[in-house]
């Protein structure tokens, strides 16, 4: 029987008056974990687990010498005794596994964790310490396949793996199917001294195969894509390579875009990288060198140089101070740099950026150092000077005369973005004398209708600007380009019509905006910007002597800074031989050479004529007239 | 105020475009302000239906400075005088005496020396008040224009406070302005003096010339001083050869009579060839001047056809350029004499011939002036014949 109206009115609003349990689940909250640094009384509980861990490696031990015995007897109890030489083979593995279980070995290993313990002879041992490391059974990404070598006696192995690291083509191919299918016809003696080393000569085509002793290194090749082997009875690990991971092609340049010159730029891989670079700079002095970065992850970071020219200690240095770092993970080459720069606190990039294989290409042939973060598409070029980053990649590739108006240019936009904001408000506060009479009536009539005093209009605008920028960067790929127009146009016109800010401001601060987007280094850009602010407020407190005071403050900071043991304004300050690669760039031929702050091994880049064609007869009839 | 304090909005600041001062009784001032209305003028463009874009305020007050502050009473904005473009004297004022006024005036932080300083014929307020510029919006603009063309006609110099103050301060010589006036825009002619044969041109003091219509505002001649007070002046003619000894005339057209059809007009554009060459010397207290001009000229019409252009014929048009030149310049000359004011100030090339600024502070210039002996020499060379080189007779 269906509820009449007048009931149904009174079950909404009891349901609506009625205090009800919230139906909400249980809220969550994270428990704070005990502080590692309170050290924890030791408990009975946590006394036992070195024996405990004790035991169980000796019960491991025990069968599978159990195991070898129980075969044995089989073997012998059916006659099957092919050879004394499988006799020998397990009595030498035996024998190995005697070895580990002498007291202070086992009682070292029990109380080591997993990373530092040594590779056993035992396969059950190794297989306990890979799931204690790698979280086994929770962790599906890693992979541990058990097979048997059929040598004689048949060899039990096994293979550690990360699923999506490795190429399986490549395991089933190199690895899998010589083992598993040829290596009975090639490895005849069993009781060689090393089967590790007969089984990477003679069964494994890979291409990079090494062996291991420790589980620290055994962990890192499996990290980074890498098989581990574990052959039973030999104290030793096999890596062999098998990288496969999905990795991004080389495409082109986005944040470096030239018209000229190569379309290439770095991607995630680390050796694509180091191969676009090679590719570039074809010379057999190019020494790549890796450095690992990042105690839990040991980040692979290639530091490349031209080992006749880059000066020796430069290069000792930048290892010395990467290999320095001691953290838990650096997942960015930007993180990196803050870490190994000279000045972490000053707002000036001094190290240069880049990803484009022929920019740092052509600054290795100078002496310069550049250094690649695996799975970063950013090589980063030290030492480097101020004026570095107002060049670009194309500068070289048009006349001398075009790039030296392009870098003046660029140096103008950088003083423009910094000071332009700045000299309005000063001369605007200060000194309206300073101004012809029609211009300062203009901005007088213009600002009439405006309530706020200018210095709140121009931070303002800056505001909106910065928020145009930053919005522009985070919206989706198709809007990105929309915000732009709609955000500067849109905005600026309306805030003039709604009074709100003077035509004039909206000038200035789209100029300034401007210019900024000139400077080819977005992070000198970057630091023109946040400078700006600073610049601003002292002009609207003390007018053009503060702007002065900012400069000259400006100017000290940027005299007192060094980028890897080279001054920061060099050429200029302190003052030396400049290669009119400064901001002129004179002709090519005349870059005779290198720049004289790197202090490089061999100065000369080309003699004093590099045209020799100059100097002789022309291929066809030599012109009389 | 300056430095931190000195900021200030543009809504807070009232920009003062012209100042006039004028001589009240009680040995009081009267300072008009010419105020500029920023509401009319920005916003691009949008002014141009006439609307009002600056305010006069007129002031009574024994100072400058007293009045600037009355000013503030009425205008609600800080006064500006930092774009102040030109200072108008009032005739009675600078009969009484400038020294009172050009003092403050250097030392005060908002006075520029680049500001133009004139005399007006009648008061400073009236011909502020007249001044109403067709082509420019503002009159600041007006005056800036008008004084920096000077160098187009010579009929009147450009006279900045920085060099009114020089020439008041320095041992030998007179300072000088730019003589300004109201015209009535009636059209009638009221030359101050007859032209000096064979030139044409009457000489005019501003405000006499015959015109009608246009801004009633006129620049032209020159108020001379002797220290602080003024004591004559010179019409447009007599400027222009002013300009002349000056060394700053850059061009000007000349109208000569034809010297063989004299009832016809020749018209020349004549420039200074060279700085004027002047030699003074002083004998036995008589000073003794020696003036050497080379005036370089264009023909730019012939109204009686005569063919001056020919080598033969040039030297006639030569000399009549140069007995004009030297005849009217005597007369400037004497007149300069009979006011004992050097404005041309002859006694710099004295300067050479003495061994220090004491020597030569003892010379009391200004007293030997009048009787000095001028002699002058006119060079003019016919440079040019425009763009004929021959004029042929009308044929009937």
């Amino acid at each position: 029987m269906g509820d009449n109206i007048i009931v149904k009115i009174y079950r909404y609003l009891q349901d609506m008056l009625v205090y009800k349990p919230s139906r909400t689940p249980p809220t969550f909250f994270l428990e704070e974990l005990p502080n590692e640094d309170e050290t924890s009384p030791i408990t009975p509980a946590a006394a036992l687990q070195g024996s405990a861990e004790e035991l169980n490696m000796l019960l491991r031990q025990a069968k599978s010498l159990q195991d070898s015995m129980e075969k044995l007897t089989e073997t012998l109890r059916d006659g099957k005794i092919s050879s004394i030489d499988e006799f020998r083979a397990e009595y030498k593995k035996l024998s190995q596994l005697q070895t580990e279980i002498s007291p202070a070995r086992l009682a070292y290993d029990a109380v080591s964790t997993p990373s530092e313990r040594q590779v056993s002879a035992n396969l059950e041992e190794n297989r306990s310490i890979v799931e204690k490391l790698y979280r086994l059974p929770e962790n599906k990404d890693t992979v541990i396949r058990h097979l048997t070598i059929p040598l004689s006696p048949p060899v039990r192995a096994m293979m550690v793996f990360l699923e999506g690291m490795v190429d399986s083509k490549t395991l089933i191919l190199a690895i899998l199917q010589p083992l598993m299918l040829f290596s009975a016809d090639r490895v005849v003696n069993n009781t060689a001294d090393s089967l590790t080393d007969q089984i990477i000569e003679e069964c494994l085509p890979a291409n990079q195969v090494k062996k291991a002793v420790d589980f620290q290194s055994v962990q890192n090749s499996i990290n980074s894509g890498d098989t581990a082997l574990f052959i039973n009875g030999v104290p030793e690990a096999v890596l062999i390579d098998t990288k496969g991971m999905a990795q991004r092609s080389v495409g082109r340049p986005v944040t470096e875009q030239t018209i000229r010159g190569s379309q290439a730029a770095f991607s995630e891989g680390l050796r694509i990288n180091t191969g676009l670079i090679r590719s570039t700079l074809k010379s057999s002095d190019l020494v790549t060198e890796f450095v690992a970065v990042g105690k839990r992850t040991n980040t692979n970071c290639a530091i490349m140089y031209l080992a006749s020219v880059a000066n020796p200690s430069l290069v000792k240095e930048i290892k010395r101070r990467i290999e320095g770092i001691s953290t838990s993970y650096v997942g960015d080459i930007g993180t990196l740099q803050q870490f190994i720069e000279d000045h972490p606190g000053i707002l000036f990039p001094q190290a240069l950026s880049t990803e484009r294989p022929d920019r740092v290409a052509s600054h290795l042939s100078e002496g310069r150092v550049a250094f690649i973060l695996e799975g970063v598409p950013f090589a980063h070029i030290v030492p480097v000077s101020f004026f570095t980053f107002f060049h670009s990649a194309e500068d070289f590739s048009f006349k001398g005369p075009n790039s030296s108006f392009l870098r003046i240019l660029r140096l103008i936009a950088g003083f423009t973005t910094l000071l332009l904001p700045s000299f309005y408000l000063a001369i605007y506060y200060f000194h309206p004398e300073a101004l012809p009479t029609e211009i300062v009536l203009a901005i007088a009539g213009a600002r009439e209708r405006v309530p706020f005093p200018a210095l709140v209009e121009v931070i303002l605008m800056e505001f909106s600007f910065e928020l145009i920028r930053e919005g522009g960067l985070r919206i989706p790929g198709v809007l990105g380009s929309t915000i732009g127009i709609v955000g500067a146009l849109i905005l600026g016109q309306a805030a003039v019509t709604a009074n709100i800010v003077s035509p004039i401001v909206v000038i200035i601060i789209a100029l300034t905006g401007l210019a900024s987007f000139a400077i080819p280094d977005f992070q000198m850009a970057m630091a023109f910007r946040m400078l700006r602010f600073v610049m601003l407020l002292l002009a609207a407190t003390l007018g053009l002597v503060g702007v002065a005071s900012g400069l000259l403050i400006m100017v000290l900071l940027l005299c007192s800074m060094k980028s890897f043991g080279v001054p920061y304004m060099v050429p200029v300050a302190p003052k030396a031989k400049a290669n009119l690669d400064v901001v002129i760039r004179g002709p090519v031929f005349r870059q005779e050479q290198r720049p004289d702050a790197l202090n490089t091994i061999d100065r000369q880049r080309q003699p004093h004529i590099s045209r020799k064609w100059m100097m002789e007869k022309p291929a066809g009839e030599e012109d009389k007239s | 105020m300056s430095g931190c304090n000195g900021a200030r909005e543009t809504d807070a600041v009232a920009y003062v475009l012209a100042v006039g001062v004028d001589a009240a009784a009680d040995n009081q001032l009267n300072v008009t302000y010419l105020i500029a209305i920023p509401r009319a003028l920005g916003s691009g463009g949008e002014s141009g239906g006439g609307e009002k874009v600056v305010e006069k305020v007129t002031v009574k007050a024994p100072s400058l400075v007293e009045a600037q502050t009355l000013l503030n009473a009425s205008v609600g904005r800080a006064p500006n005088l930092s774009h102040v473009k030109i200072w108008v004297v009032g005739e009675k004022l600078a009969r009484q005496g400038l020294a009172n006024l050009i003092g403050p005036l250097t030392r005060f932080r908002e006075f520029r020396g680049s500001m133009y300083l004139v005399v007006a014929r009648g008061t400073a307020k009236e011909f502020i008040d007249m001044n109403n510029p067709e082509l420019e919006l503002l009159p600041s603009r007006w005056a800036e224009g008008v004084l920096g063309i000077s160098s187009e006609s010579g009929y009147y110099l450009s006279s900045q406070l920085h060099d009114f103050y020089v020439r008041l301060k320095e041992p030998g010589g007179a300072p000088c302005t730019v003589l300004a006036g109201i015209n009535p825009d009636t059209g009638k002619d009221k030359p101050s003096a007859a032209p000096t044969l064979p030139d044409r041109a009457p000489g005019y003091l501003p405000g006499d010339i015959a015109r009608e219509g246009g801004n009633p505002a006129a620049l032209a001649g020159t108020a001379i001083f002797k220290g602080d007070k003024m004591i004559g002046m010179l019409t447009n003619v007599e400027t222009r050869m002013l300009a002349i000894l000056m060394g700053n005339f850059p061009k000007g057209f000349l109208t000569l009579a034809d010297p063989r059809v004299p009832e016809q007009n020749i018209y020349l554009l004549m420039r200074l060839g060279s700085a004027p060459k002047i030699e003074v010397s002083l004998i036995d207290d008589v000073p003794e001047i020696n003036i050497e001009v080379l005036i370089e000229c264009e023909l730019s019409s012939i109204s009686s056809g005569t063919n001056y252009e020919a080598d033969e014929l040039r030297p006639e048009i030569e000399q009549q350029v140069s007995k004009a030149i030297s005849l009217e310049m005597k007369n400037m000359l004497v007149k300069t004499q009979e006011l004992e004011a050097d404005v041309v100030n002859f006694g710099k090339y004295l300067r050479p011939k003495v061994k220090n600024y004491d020597e030569f502070s003892a010379i009391d210039w200004n007293r030997l002036y009048p009787q000095a002996k001028i002699h002058i020499k006119v060079d003019a060379k016919l440079r040019r014949t425009g763009l004929m080189y021959k004029t042929m007779p009308i044929r009937e």
